[in-house]
């Protein structure tokens, strides 16, 4: 696997735990995040993931 | 009723003390369950009983709910209101009390099941339990004397304790006024909590909660809805005054 991609896959892998953390943060998420933000976030992660996906097949 | 619209900085220990007290309280998450949960920093609990985890500290620091102290809420079970509890309150009615004021006169307290304060010209509410001491010294100097639910305690004119049994001999009483709990100065004055003719001294502020003492046995409380206690008014102490 390239050097580029592996660096790429860290830094999604990152972005992707922040949201999570975002989430997992009950209160944060439920009172302080609004609706159209929850959405983009959720098919951030969702985009993230494929992306991933797709950068290990490439390598495999 | 547990107290509502509040958030609390917890120990997962008090985290799961307080998630039981709400959950046996009615509370639930927001999807319903009451599953305990131990991984949070923060709680809270908003109206309609929902609760909630939370990590963050910037977010707990700006959030509008009020804060409460996390054992206020275990110790009331809730409902944060602090009570002295029965055992204590008899085991100070039982004792008969003597002490030495700072003139060095000798008064005695003695404990009586009746109003003995008319002699004092005092006016008592119809609302305060009446076990109360009779005073044994006649004070004609101008002293107040507080009833504390029932319990005296005895001030001279310039506002200074004389009780050492209330276990507040150094703090001055005075009368304060309207917007007293952002003025430093008035530390150490006279309070009275709503309902109860509850007497306090005002001691400080302390995580935005007001801090008083409890002149029945100089006890600290805390008082986590500083509107719930006032200043006494001039009314209600003159009303204390001995003619």
């Amino acid at each position: 696997m390239k050097l580029k991609n592996i660096k790429l896959i860290v830094e999604l892998t990152k972005a992707k735990i922040e949201i999570l953390k975002l989430k997992a943060d009950d209160y944060t998420w439920q009172c302080h995040v609004d609706s159209n933000t929850k959405d983009m976030l959720e098919k951030t992660l969702k985009d993230i993931d494929v992306q991933i996906e797709s950068m290990r097949k490439e390598n495999d | 009723m547990i107290k509502t619209n509040i958030k609390m900085r917890v120990t997962p220990e008090q985290s799961k003390k307080v998630q039981k007290i709400c959950f046996e309280n009615g509370a639930t998450w927001r999807d319903g369950s009451q599953k305990l949960y131990s991984g949070a920093n923060f709680m809270y609990l908003h109206g309609g009983d929902i609760l909630y985890h939370g990590a963050s500290n910037r977010i707990f620091e700006n959030g509008d709910e009020q804060e409460i102290d996390a054992d206020l809420f275990i110790r009331t079970n809730g409902t944060c209101e602090e009570e002295l509890e029965g055992s204590e309150r008899e085991e100070v009615s039982k004792s008969d009390v003597t002490y030495q004021n700072n003139s060095g006169e000798r008064l005695e307290i003695t404990k009586e099941y009746k109003n003995n304060f008319e002699e004092f010209g005092v006016e008592i509410p119809d609302n305060i339990d009446m076990y109360s001491y009779e005073l044994k010294s006649k004070d004609k100097e101008g002293n107040i004397i507080g009833f504390v639910d029932g319990f005296a305690t005895v001030w001279n004119k310039d506002g200074i304790c004389k009780n050492t049994f209330a276990g507040i001999g150094s703090y001055h009483l005075t009368v304060i006024a309207k917007g007293w709990y952002e003025d430093a100065n008035n530390i150490g004055k006279m309070l009275i909590k709503e309902n109860s003719s509850l007497l306090l001294s005002f001691l400080r502020i302390e995580d935005k909660k007001l801090v008083a003492l409890d002149l029945r046995n100089g006890r600290e409380i805390v008082f986590v809805d500083k509107y719930s206690v006032r200043p006494a008014t001039r009314e209600e102490i003159e009303k204390l005054i001995i003619e």
